[in-house]
C-alpha cells in the first residue's frame, strides 16, 4: 500500500529518481555589508523592532519583505524565523503573547508602504511556522495584547480597528470601520484599558478607547491638519514618566507637533507647520525634495523625561521642550541610515535608543547623536528587477542593485556597498570582468571606475548579449540590435544590424557559433540571425504563439547553437532545429511570468537548463517530461528579480537568485552533470618564477556516487602525485609541467583531467634584455603594486624608461606611492615632469623640470636626499634644493598612475621600472641608465624592479624583490623597443682635442679641433641587439656586440668630425670579412629613437681585425654629436629554427599550443595560425621568439578564441627580422566537451605511435585508404612505424575520424 | 458547552463577515479618472483590476506632474522605472534625457507647495509594480495572495518529495 502511495505521488509530482537536491546559501555571508562610501549603507528594512516581554536578550525584528528575524543576543546577531521563510504574505508588526512566548501574532502588509495587505498569521511555536487566522487581509500596522486577559488582542489595520477575543484566532470589527490607521499604543499604566490611535490621512485623526479597544471615539479638541505640502500621515508618542501625557504628530506641512497632559483629552500645538521642516530631507527644503510622508516617520517619547522627545523622519530631531523647539542630531546621508520607521528605547535599558528604518537596526548609547548598526543577519536586500548578476570569470564576485541601500559587490569574503540610495540600473556582466549599467556606463575590472561610457548610441537598452568564446563580441537589443566587436576598446563601437524596429525583450549570442544569434521580442516572437559576424546579417522572423510581455528570456546550449529555449511570460519553449519549430515545455512549471532560464555555459550535452520562477528553481533535462525543483534551502518567500550565472565547467560553477527583500541565493549544481574530472588551480597566471607553490584542488563535477578517490599526478613537482582533494605542489627547477587528475567514483566510474604544459616556471632573476615593456592606457588601466620594503627613509631612486606620444592628463602618475600620503614622479601639465615627496607643496609645485617628449624613449629618474631632489631625463638633472623629510614607505605604489585615481592615468609605455631606497649618483644614473640591473652596483639598493618581460598573464614580476605587481583593466605588456640591454658603461671628460679610449665600453674615439664636447660624455655599449635593423641581410649571430648610446653631458652638444672611431669586441670576424671590411655597416639614430626607418647609414668600416672579438675601424667623419649607434654585417645568413616539437592540448576554455625549439638563428617571432580546413588560415597571435639560440626553448600560446567542438588546425609562421618566412608541420585537434567519453586519437599527423584516448574501452578499428583493416582492438597505444603515409580512417560505432600520416 | 459553540458562531460570522466586507470595497474604475484622481492609488491595493490598466491610470496621473523621487535616484539617472511605466520614451539619447531632467527640475522649483505630496504612494507603486509582474494571471489581474500561497506551496511539497526521495530530510 505505501509502494502505491509512493508511486502515485511519484506520478503526481512527475519526478525522477535521478533528482538531485541543491542547496542554496547566501553567496556572501549575512552579515552587515563593509561601506566603501561617504554615505550610510544598510542591510533590510525593518518595520518593526519588538522586545521580548520579560528576556531582555530577545528582539524580534519585522521587515515587510525578508521575514522576521529573531536575536538572542540584543541585537548583535539575527537569524531568520523558519515560519516566514515560505510565506509570501508581507509583515508589519508583531506581538508576543506575554504568557507564552512560543504564540506569536504576525501582521501581514507593508505598513511603510501601506499596500499588500494579508491579514494576521498566528505562530505556537516561536516563529518556526506560522498558519493565517480569520483576518486574511488589510495591513496591519500593531497588534497589542490586553494587559490582564492574554486571549484578547487589538490590532490597528488600513481599513479600522480589529479585536480578538480568542488568542489571535479570529478577529471582529470594532466600533472604528474604514479607516485607516498608523499608530496604535497603550496608555503607560499598569493594567490600563486606554488605548490612543491616528491616522493615515491627509487630515489625520486621533481616536482614543478606553476598553481596550472595543470602542473607540475620535478626539478633534485643539487638533489641526496641514495647509502646505500636504500629506498622509500622524504619530503618537506616549511615555511612562508622564501616562497623562500624549504627544501626536502630523507629518505634513513639514512637521506638527500637538501635546495633551490630560490623557488625550484636549490638545495644544507645540509646533506648527513650516520651518524648520523635521519631516523633510532639508530643514529649509532647499534641496526641494520635501517629504515621504507616511513612509518615512517615527517618534517616540523619552520614558525618563516626558519633555523629550525624538523624531525620526529623513533625519533625526529630538526636542527637550514638549516639542516646541527642535534639534538636529543626524543628517540623512550621514551616521544613521534614513527612511525611518521606527525609534524605540529599550524597556529594561533607557539608555538604549534604536533606530528602525532601511538600512537595518541601529542603536544609539548616547541620546541619538551616533549610531551604530545592529543588523549583523538580517538578510534582506530588496534586489531591483535584473539588479543582481554574477561575474562571468570569477566565481565568487557578484553585483546587486538595491532599493534603499545601494549598489553592492560581494566577493569571498563579504558584501561592500559602493554606492547608495535606490539602484535600479540593470545590469549584465561579459566575459571580461566588465560591468554594464543601465543608459551607457560600465565598470571595468568587476571594481574599477563606474564612469566609462561603453559608447552606445542609445541609452535605453533591454538586454545585451555576450560570448564566452568571442570575448570581444557583444549584441545589445533595444528596438533593433546593436553589434560591438571590440569590447576590450577604451570605448567600444557599436554597429546597428538590424532594421525591423520592434521592442526587445532578451538577445543570446550562441557560444557554440558565434555567428548564431536569437532575439526575443516583447511580443514574443523571434527573430533568429545565423550571420550576426557578417558586414549586412539576416535575420528571419519566427512567429510564435507566446508573449514576452512582462519577463523574457532566451537562451542556447553551450555545445549546440540549434538548441535553444526561450522563456517568455508563463511560456517556455524548445528547438531543436535552429529556430525553425519551437515547442511549449512549460510542463508543471507555476502559471506565473518565471523570471530568466539559464543554460550551463560548458558542456550542454545533457541538454540541462535552470528557470527561476515564483519562487521555486527548476532544471530540466532534454527529453524530460517535466522540470524537476531544484530549491533545496531556497527561501520561497519571495519571487526572483534575477538569475544568473557562474559557470567553469568545474564544481565552483553557480546559478545565483536574486530576490526583492531575501538578497541574493547561490547554490552549485555539479551534482547534476556527469561524471568529469576538473581541477581548480589557485592562481590566475600560468606563468610564474622561483619555487612556486601552487595549489590545486579538486573541481570535478558529478561525483555523486561516493565515496570518490582521487589520483593526482605532479611530474616535477613535489610531491609528485597525491591522493587528497587539494594539493600544494612545489616546482622546484624551471621548465614547463603537466597536471593531472583522475576521479574514481563509487560505481568505478572514472574521467580524468590532464592540463598539458598548465604550469611553466621561469627564472626571475633580471633578464638582460629590453623584452617587454609595460602599455598603461590611462583610467583604470595601470599597474598596481603592493607595498615594498622601503623602510623609513628620505633618500630614494625611482627610475624609468617612458614613451608617450600624447599629452598626458595633469599629475598623472609615473611611479607613485600613497605613502606619505604622496610620494613619486609625474606629469604636469603639458607633459612637463614633476615629482612630489611626503606630500609637501614645495616638491609638487615645483616647476624646474623639462617638457618630455612624444614618440620617443626618454629615461627619467627621480633622487632624493634629505636636502634636495634631483629630476634626470636623459641624465641630464633639474634640481629642486628643498629638504625632505622622512617617509614611512609602507603603502602601496602604482606605476603609470597616482595613487589609483583613475584621472590620473598616463597612456603610453614604460620599462625598467627601478625604486631604489637609496640616492644614486648623477654618474650612477648616466651609466646605468641604458644597462639591466644584473649585477653590483646597480642592484645595491634596489628594492623593486620591473622588466614586464612575462608574456602572459596578468602579473608583473619583481626581479628584485616580491613586490609581484598586477595589470589592472586593459594594461598590458608589449614587445620593448627601449634602448636597454645588458652591458658596460664608461664615463670621461671631453675638453680637448685627442684619442679617447673608452675601454670597458669598447670604443675609442679620437676628437678634433676646434671643437669637443666640453665636458662628460659616457659610452654605453649594449650587449644585444637593438629592437628593429635596417641592413635586410644583417647577421646578427656573429654579433656579440653592436650596439652602443653614447650621451654627450658637455656645453658642445655638437662638436668637430671625429678623426675615427674603432669599435671592439663586435664579434667573430672571418678572415674573409676582415678583407672586405665594407660589408660592416654604422647606422646612427637619435638617442630616444625606435623606428627602423630612423636608423641612418654613417659609415662603413674602413678596417677590420679577424678573430672572435673582432674590431672595426671607421673613420667618423660624419660622427659630430652622439645617440644611437649599431653595426651591421649586409652577409646574409637565413632563417634556421630547428623545431622539436609542436602539439596542441585541450584546456577547460581553450587549447594550448606548446612547441620547443632545439636551435634558432636569426627568429624574430613565431605567428600562430589556425584553420578549420587546413587550407584558409587565419593569424590568430604572435609569440616572440629568442632569437639565436643553440638551447631548447619552450613555447606556450593559448587560443582563447578556439573551437573546441570543431576539428581545428594549427601551424607555426616562423618569422625572421626582415619578414623571411618558413611553416611548421601542421596539427590538428579536437577537444569535445566530453572528451573523455569519447575515442580520441593523437597526434596527428600520426607518428610512430598513435594515442588513443578510449575511456569507455570501446572498440576501434582503422582502416587504410584502400579500405584495409590496420588495427582492432582496445589498445591506448598503437604502433603505426611500419604504416605507409596517407589517409586511415579510425572507426567506432559512434564515430568516424579521419587520420593523416606524412 | 453551548455557550462556547454560540460564540464560536458569533465569531465565524463576525469573520466572515470580514472577508465579504473585502469583497464588497471591489472599487469600478474610470479612465476618466485616472489624469486628475490619483485613482491609481487603490487600484494597486486592489486584487481586481488589470495590471496594464493600473499602469495605464498611474501613467496618466503622472504625466503632466512632477513624479517624486529621492536625491540618489536625481544624481545616478539610472532608475528606469519611469521607462518602464511610460513615462519615459524608448530610443532617448543622453540629450534628451538631460532635457527632460531640466524641465522636470524647472517644474520642481515653480511647485508651490501646496500640492499633496503622494511620495509614499509612488514608492509603494514602484515596488508594487515590479513585484505584479512576476504574479500576474493570464487575464492581467494579479494573483491574489492566497492564490501566490497556494502555489508555494505546491512547490514546497513537491520539493519535500524529492528531498525524501533523496534521504534528506
Amino acid at each position: 500500500m505505501k509502494n502505491i502511495f509512493t508511486l502515485i505521488l511519484f506520478s503526481f509530482f512527475g519526478l525522477s529518481a535521478s533528482a538531485q537536491l541543491a542547496n542554496w546559501t547566501p553567496p556572501h555571508g549575512t552579515n552587515f555589508p563593509t561601506n566603501l562610501t561617504g554615505q550610510i549603507n544598510g542591510i533590510c528594512r525593518i518595520n518593526e523592532l519588538v522586545f521580548h516581554p520579560t528576556d531582555t536578550n530577545k528582539y524580534y525584528a519585522v521587515t515587510p519583505q525578508g521575514g522576521l528575524y529573531l536575536s538572542t543576543d540584543q541585537g548583535a546577531n539575527w537569524t531568520v524565523a523558519a515560519g516566514t521563510e515560505n510565506l509570501t504574505g508581507y509583515a508589519s508588526s508583531i506581538c508576543i503573547d506575554r504568557t507564552n512566548d512560543q504564540t506569536i501574532l504576525l501582521g501581514g502588509g507593508d505598513f511603510s508602504y501601506y499596500n499588500n495587505g494579508s491579514g494576521i498569521y498566528k505562530s505556537t511555536n516561536g516563529g518556526t511556522s506560522f498558519s493565517p487566522t480569520g483576518l486574511t487581509s488589510g495591513i496591519v500596522g500593531e497588534i497589542l495584547q490586553h494587559p490582564t486577559n492574554a486571549l484578547i488582542f487589538v490590532a490597528s489595520t488600513n481599513s479600522g480597528m480589529v479585536q480578538s477575543t480568542d488568542g489571535g484566532n479570529t478577529w471582529a470589527a470594532t466600533t472604528a470601520t474604514n479607516i485607516p490607521f498608523s499608530n496604535l499604543v497603550i496608555k503607560p499604566v499598569t493594567n490600563s484599558l486606554t488605548m490612543y490611535a491616528c491616522t493615515r490621512e491627509t487630515t489625520p485623526r486621533f481616536y482614543r478607547s478606553f476598553d481596550f479597544g472595543t470602542t473607540w471615539a475620535q478626539v478633534t479638541s485643539g487638533l489641526g491638519a496641514s495647509t502646505t505640502f500636504i500629506t498622509n500621515g500622524s504619530r503618537i508618542a506616549v511615555t511612562a514618566a508622564n501616562p497623562n501625557i500624549v504627544y501626536f504628530e502630523v507629518i505634513g506641512g513639514g512637521g506638527m507637533m500637538y501635546r495633551s497632559t490630560d490623557g488625550g483629552t484636549n490638545f495644544t500645538l507645540k509646533k506648527n507647520e513650516g520651518q524648520p521642516f523635521i519631516t523633510f530631507y532639508d530643514f529649509d527644503n532647499n534641496n526641494g525634495l520635501g517629504t515621504q510622508g507616511h513612509y518615512n516617520n517615527c517618534i517616540w517619547a523619552d520614558q525618563t523625561d516626558p519633555s523629550h522627545i525624538w523624531l525620526q523622519s529623513h533625519c533625526t530631531w529630538h526636542s527637550t521642550d514638549s516639542g516646541a523647539t527642535w534639534t538636529r542630531l543626524t543628517n540623512w546621508p550621514f551616521l544613521v541610515h534614513t527612511d525611518m520607521h521606527q525609534i524605540v528605547q529599550a524597556p529594561f535599558n533607557n539608555n538604549k535608543l534604536y533606530s528602525c528604518n532601511d538600512g537595518g537596526v541601529w542603536l544609539s548609547e548616547d541620546g541619538g547623536n551616533t549610531w551604530t548598526p545592529k543588523s549583523n543577519g538580517m538578510y534582506s536586500l530588496e534586489i531591483g528587477s535584473n539588479c543582481g548578476k554574477s561575474s562571468k570569470i570569477r566565481p565568487d564576485f557578484t553585483t546587486i542593485g538595491t532599493q534603499d541601500n545601494g549598489r553592492l559587490y560581494g566577493d569571498s569574503t563579504a558584501y561592500f556597498t559602493i554606492g547608495g540610495g535606490d539602484d535600479y540600473a540593470k545590469r549584465v556582466t561579459d566575459y571580461n570582468g566588465n560591468i554594464y549599467f543601465d543608459g551607457d556606463r560600465r565598470q571595468l575590472n568587476h571594481q574599477g571606475s563606474t564612469s566609462l561610457s561603453f559608447g552606445l548610441p542609445t541609452v535605453n537598452w533591454n538586454d545585451i548579449a555576450f560570448n564566452r568564446k568571442n570575448k570581444n563580441l557583444a549584441f545589445i537589443g533595444e528596438n533593433n540590435v546593436y553589434r560591438s566587436t571590440n569590447l576590450n576598446a577604451a570605448t567600444p563601437s557599436w554597429t546597428q544590424i538590424s532594421t525591423f524596429n520592434v521592442a526587445i525583450r532578451a538577445v543570446h549570442s550562441s557560444i557554440a557559433d558565434s555567428s548564431k544569434l536569437y532575439v526575443l521580442l516583447n511580443n514574443g516572437n523571434i527573430y533568429v540571425c545565423n550571420n550576426a559576424l557578417d558586414a549586412a546579417p539576416t535575420f528571419t522572423l519566427q512567429t510564435t504563439p507566446a508573449t514576452a510581455s512582462q519577463t523574457g528570456s532566451i537562451v542556447a546550449m553551450a555545445s549546440n547553437a540549434n538548441h535553444a529555449y526561450y522563456c517568455a511570460n508563463d511560456d517556455i519553449y524548445e528547438t531543436t532545429n535552429g529556430g525553425t519549430v519551437w515547442t511549449n515545455i512549460t510542463s508543471n512549471l507555476p502559471s506565473v511570468n518565471h523570471r530568466r532560464i539559464l543554460a550551463e555555459e560548458y558542456g550542454g550535452t545533457t541538454g540541462l537548463v535552470f528557470v527561476a520562477t515564483n519562487n521555486a528553481v527548476y532544471y530540466r533535462k532534454t527529453g524530460a517530461a517535466t522540470w524537476t525543483n531544484y530549491s533545496t534551502n531556497l527561501p520561497a518567500r519571495r519571487a526572483p528579480s534575477d538569475f544568473s550565472m557562474f559557470d567553469d565547467g568545474t564544481s565552483q560553477a553557480r546559478i545565483r537568485y536574486c530576490s526583492f527583500g531575501r538578497g541574493m541565493w547561490e547554490s552549485p549544481f555539479s551534482n547534476l552533470r556527469e561524471l568529469k574530472a576538473e581541477i581548480v588551480v589557485a592562481s590566475d597566471s600560468t606563468i610564474t618564477c622561483g619555487s612556486p607553490t601552487i595549489q590545486f584542488a579538486d573541481g570535478s563535477v558529478g561525483t555523486n556516487n561516493t565515496p570518490i578517490t582521487y589520483a593526482w599526478s605532479f611530474p616535477g613537482g613535489t610531491p609528485s602525485s597525491s591522493s587528497a582533494t587539494q594539493v600544494n605542489v612545489t616546482y622546484p627547477s624551471n621548465g614547463t609541467y603537466t597536471i593531472s587528475l583522475t576521479v574514481t567514483d563509487g560505481l568505478n566510474n572514472t574521467s580524468t583531467k590532464t592540463i598539458s604544459r598548465f604550469i611553466q616556471v621561469i627564472n626571475c632573476a633580471p633578464d638582460s634584455v629590453a623584452g617587454n615593456a609595460i602599455v598603461v592606457n590611462g583610467g583604470s588601466n595601470y599597474v598596481s603594486i603592493p607595498p615594498i620594503a622601503m623602510g623609513n627613509t628620505n633618500t630614494v631612486t625611482l627610475s624609468t624608461w617612458l614613451k608617450i606620444s600624447s599629452t598626458q592628463p595633469a599629475f598623472s602618475g609615473i611611479i607613485f606611492t600613497s605613502s606619505g600620503s604622496a610620494c613619486g614622479l609625474n606629469f604636469r601639465n603639458n607633459n612637463e615632469i614633476g615629482y612630489t615627496f611626503n606630500n609637501a607643496a614645495s616638491t609638487y609645485n615645483y616647476s624646474g623640470g623639462p617638457i618630455i617628449p612624444t614618440n620617443e624613449w626618454t629615461h627619467v629618474a627621480l633622487v632624493t636626499t634629505p636636502t634636495n631632489a634631483t629630476i634626470y631625463v636623459n641624465g641630464e638633472s633639474y634640481v629642486n634644493n628643498v629638504g625632505n623629510a622622512s617617509v614611512d614607505f609602507s603603502n602601496s605604489w602604482t606605476i603609470g598612475n597616482d595613487r589609483a585615481n583613475t584621472s590620473r592615468t598616463m597612456t603610453g609605455e614604460l620599462d625598467e621600472v627601478c625604486i631604489y631606497n637609496r640616492a644614486l649618483s648623477q654618474s650612477e644614473i648616466r651609466e646605468q641608465m641604458h644597462l639591466t640591473k644584473n649585477s653590483t652596483p646597480s642592484t645595491t639598493g634596489l628594492m623593486a624592479y620591473y622588466q614586464s618581460n612575462e608574456v602572459s598573464g596578468s602579473i608583473v614580476y619583481d626581479r628584485a624583490g616580491t613586490a609581484n605587481g598586477a595589470l589592472q583593466g586593459t594594461a598590458s605588456s608589449i614587445k620593448s623597443t627601449a634602448p636597454v640591454g645588458a652591458g658596460t658603461s664608461e664615463r670621461q671628460n671631453v675638453n680637448t682635442p685627442s684619442i679617447y679610449n673608452f675601454t670597458t665600453a669598447g670604443v675609442t674615439m679620437t676628437f678634433t679641433a676646434p671643437t669637443t664636447p666640453q665636458g662628460e660624455v659616457c659610452v654605453t655599449q649594449i650587449n644585444t641587439l637593438p629592437d628593429s635593423l635596417t641592413t635586410p641581410n644583417y647577421n646578427p649571430a656573429s654579433a656579440s656586440k653592436s650596439y652602443w648610446a653614447i650621451h654627450n653631458y658637455g656645453s658642445n652638444q655638437t662638436f668637430s668630425p671625429l678623426s675615427t672611431i674603432t669599435f671592439a669586441g663586435y664579434g667573430t670576424i672571418s678572415a674573409t670579412e676582415a678583407s672586405t671590411p665594407n660589408i660592416f655597416k654604422l647606422y646612427k639614430r637619435g638617442s630616444g629613437a625606435y623606428l627602423t626607418s630612423e636608423w641612418a647609414l654613417n659609415d662603413t668600416a674602413s678596417a677590420a681585425t679577424s678573430g672572435a672579438t673582432g674590431v672595426l675601424t671607421f673613420d667618423g667623419n660624419n660622427i659630430t654629436s652622439y645617440s644611437q649607434f649599431n653595426i651591421q654585417n649586409d652577409v646574409q645568413i637565413p632563417l634556421a629554427v630547428e623545431l622539436r616539437s609542436f602539439t596542441a592540448d585541450c584546456l577547460a576554455d581553450a587549447i594550448a599550443l606548446n612547441w620547443q625549439t632545439l636551435s634558432e638563428k636569426n627568429s624574430a617571432f613565431f605567428e600562430i595560425e589556425r584553420s578549420t580546413d587546413a587550407k584558409n588560415w587565419e593569424a590568430i597571435g604572435k609569440q616572440a621568439a629568442v632569437g639565436n639560440s643553440n638551447a631548447t626553448e619552450y613555447y606556450t600560446y593559448v587560443d582563447q578564441t578556439a573551437m573546441r567542438t570543431e576539428l581545428t588546425y594549427y601551424r607555426l609562421r616562423q618569422v625572421d627580422a626582415v619578414n623571411n618566412t618558413l611553416y611548421s608541420n601542421t596539427i590538428n585537434i579536437l577537444c569535445l566537451k566530453d572528451a573523455e567519453n569519447d575515442v580520441y586519437a593523437y597526434p596527428v599527423p600520426i607518428t610512430d605511435v598513435l594515442n588513443i584516448r578510449n575511456k569507455n574501452k570501446e572498440e576501434i578499428k582503422i582502416y587504410n585508404a584502400q579500405g584495409q583493416i590496420m588495427y582492432s582492438g582496445i589498445d591506448t597505444k598503437i604502433n603505426t612505424g611500419s604504416w605507409a603515409s596517407g589517409v586511415y580512417i579510425l572507426k567506432t560505432s559512434t564515430q568516424s575520424i579521419q587520420l593523416l600520416k606524412e | 458547552m453551548k455557550f462556547k459553540s454560540l460564540l464560536a458562531a458569533i465569531l465565524l460570522v463576525l469573520a466572515t463577515n470580514l472577508a465579504a466586507q473585502a469583497q464588497e470595497n471591489t472599487k469600478k474604475y474610470y479612465a476618466t479618472d485616472y489624469e486628475k484622481n490619483p485613482v491609481w492609488i487603490d487600484m494597486m491595493r486592489d486584487p481586481s483590476p488589470n495590471f496594464d490598466e493600473t499602469v495605464k491610470a498611474f501613467r496618466e496621473f503622472w504625466k503632466d506632474r512632477i513624479l517624486p523621487e529621492e536625491p540618489m535616484e536625481k544624481a545616478n539617472g539610472t532608475d528606469n522605472f519611469e521607462l518602464a511605466v511610460g513615462l519615459e520614451k524608448e530610443n532617448e539619447t543622453a540629450e534628451e534625457r538631460a532635457a527632460e531632467r531640466r524641465e522636470k527640475d524647472e517644474k520642481l522649483a515653480n511647485q508651490t507647495g501646496n500640492e499633496i505630496n503622494y511620495a509614499d504612494e509612488v514608492r509603494a507603486f514602484k515596488g508594487w509594480f515590479y513585484y505584479a509582474q512576476q504574479w500576474l494571471k493570464k487575464d492581467g489581474t494579479v494573483m491574489t495572495m492566497q492564490e501566490q500561497q497556494a502555489i508555494i506551496n505546491k512547490q514546497q511539497a513537491e520539493l519535500k518529495q524529492i528531498e525524501n526521495q533523496n534521504g534528506n530530510r
